[in-house]
């Protein structure tokens, strides 16, 4: 009796070691109710911004590009591997900062690759990817301007996003120190910097690095804007998905961990933002070592 | 779907009061270009039916030339491009002095806009009434702004009410396009509590029944001076 039951458990024992090594190589869409749905589909969607370059943007050939894209398809990639549909659809949906949430929440979009700053509050609404990118609030003048911190732009007019991060942290600042700035509202990046250029406005709040971008590539004529002041929030942009798919989640964060890791996400950056001449800070180059998470 | 409902965003503070000043704000829009709308509107839809050409044809030239243009891309051209085309010192009292700039610019935009749609109703008014009654009224030894005043105007006025209601409503919805050019009108203020909460389902469906009750409101309001204006024996009334 003794022995049956010996052999019993060294059986069971093995079975359950086999069981083991079996998710790590974990095939085919599982548990997930968003790999279940891309299998079913036979397509994965993703959100991407029309005008956010060089992060997420339709180009002159009308082709979805970017960095956040860039680093999406490492998802895309392993999304492929996972399902074993090497001839997987990807499709394209683009987005605003007003509907992103509700397109990642109601499961039309499987990503979303643009330039989402990760909050807490908006992780009771949705689930992010590591961090991929890291600005915060500055301030675009024009370079005639001789202000160097926001604070010196006090009574005057200053554009911010609507339902930015930037926007709120103005408005506190505002509030805290009575700056006594009048916020006024502008709806993309572009509108913003028209606003300084005809000089409706003294400044633009918006994302550093993004205002960075529009200052050394579309300020008309070359020079004639400029970014200032010191990091006013911390801005860690983010993929977005939909919340509670643990293992969509996993498969997310496994392919970014693999991209910091190899150094991809640095050929990444420099491919995108070196032409522009903005060189790889260095906490977003610890941001990456940190978040390369071993195997 | 996964989402967290919280129905009680758009009624806590403070985003219940962001709701408020953006429906204030709606009202105050829309108000106003109504008033530029229906005073322009009348002006421009009379013009077309005068016996003179020339006012005629810059009643026509109006309506062909706000009629045409895309909304949007209007407010767009009063905001960024006709400060541009003004002289220094116009410019920068637009820019910089003028208070409210978002505001006047939405108005001027959007009165006009509507003027022309008006115009066409106003004109369409007109010329239901009938040649008829404007000969005769001529034939009676009426000048002609007495014909219009005592004989065409007053009939054609009626005839209006109905899509002048449309017009009204559309007044009331396109304000919300002035969010484009930094108004936060109520569907700005909901594009706020978005951006602040993530909660933008929440606040876009508070923003909706407020607009139906103002609309439903100003349904009501019309019908009611339809009733009271109406004279018994013209459009079908017994």
């Amino acid at each position: 009796m003794s022995g049956s039951s010996f052999f019993c458990r060294a059986g069971l024992g093995l079975l359950f070691a086999a069981t083991l090594a079996v998710p790590a190589m974990a095939l085919g869409a599982g548990e997930s109710p968003i790999l279940k749905r891309i299998a079913e589909r036979n397509a994965i969607t993703i959100g991407h911004r029309e005008a956010s370059a060089p992060y997420s943007f339709i180009s002159r050939e009308q082709r979805v590009e970017g960095y956040s894209i860039d680093l999406c398809m490492k998802v895309v990639d392993a999304v492929k591997a996972r399902l074993e549909k090497p001839d997987l659809e990807i499709k394209y949906v683009p987005i605003n900062t007003t509907n992103r949430i509700a397109l990642v929440a109601n499961g039309t979009i499987d990503i979303e690759c643009g330039t989402t700053t990760n909050t807490l509050a908006r992780q009771e609404q949705v689930e992010f990817s590591p961090i991929f990118y890291i600005t915060g609030t500055q301030v675009l003048v024009s370079a005639a301007n001789s202000a160097k911190e926001v604070e010196d732009l006090k009574g005057k007019r200053v554009a911010v996003l609507q339902g930015s991060s930037n926007e709120q942290s103005l408005r506190a600042l505002n509030e805290s120190e009575k700056l006594g700035i009048e916020l006024v509202y502008a709806k993309d990046l572009g509108e913003g910097a028209l606003l300084v250029a005809s000089d409706r406005v003294d400044g633009f709040a918006a994302d550093g690095g993004q205002i960075k971008v529009f200052a050394a590539t579309k300020a008309q004529p070359k020079g004639s804007l400029k970014v200032i002041g010191r990091l006013l929030t911390y801005d860690p942009y983010s993929a977005m998905m939909q919340r509670g798919d643990l293992e969509f989640s996993l498969l997310v964060k496994r392919a970014y961990a693999e991209t910091f890791r190899s150094s991809e996400a640095e050929k990444l950056y420099e491919k995108w933002f070196g032409p522009l001449g903005i060189a790889i800070e260095p906490e977003l180059k610890t941001a990456f070592v940190i978040q390369a998470i071993p195997r | 779907m996964i989402y967290h409902w919280d129905w009680s965003v758009p009624i806590s503070a403070p985003y219940l009061g962001w709701l408020m000043s953006g429906l204030a704000w709606t009202l105050l829009v829309a108000g106003a270009a109504w008033v530029l709308a229906f005073i322009v509107g009348v002006g421009i839809g009379i013009l077309r039916t005068l016996p003179n050409r020339a006012a005629r044809r810059f009643g026509a030239l109006y309506v062909t030339i706000f009629r045409s243009i895309p909304l949007l891309l209007q407010l767009f051209l009063w905001y960024f491009v006709v400060p541009e085309l003004l002289p220094a010192s116009a410019a920068h009292w637009i820019k910089r002095d003028l208070p409210l700039p978002e505001y006047w610019t939405s108005v001027i935009g959007l009165g006009l806009f509507t003027a022309a749609r008006i115009a066409e109703q106003i004109r369409a008014g007109i010329e239901a009434v009938g040649r008829g009654q404007s000969m005769a009224a001529a034939a009676s030894g009426l000048t002609l702004l007495q014909s219009y005043r005592y004989v065409v105007l007053p009939v054609a006025a009626r005839y209006v009410l109905p899509p002048l209601t449309s017009e009204f409503l559309n007044v009331i919805k396109n304000s919300s396009l002035a969010l484009t050019i930094g108004l936060l009108e109520l569907t700005g203020q909901s594009r706020q509590i978005e951006g602040e909460t993530f909660h933008g389902i929440e606040a876009f469906t508070a923003a909706t029944l407020i607009y139906v009750v103002l609309t439903l409101a100003a349904i009501a309001a019309m019908r009611a001076l339809e009733r009271v204006v109406a004279i018994p024996g013209v459009m079908a009334r017994v």
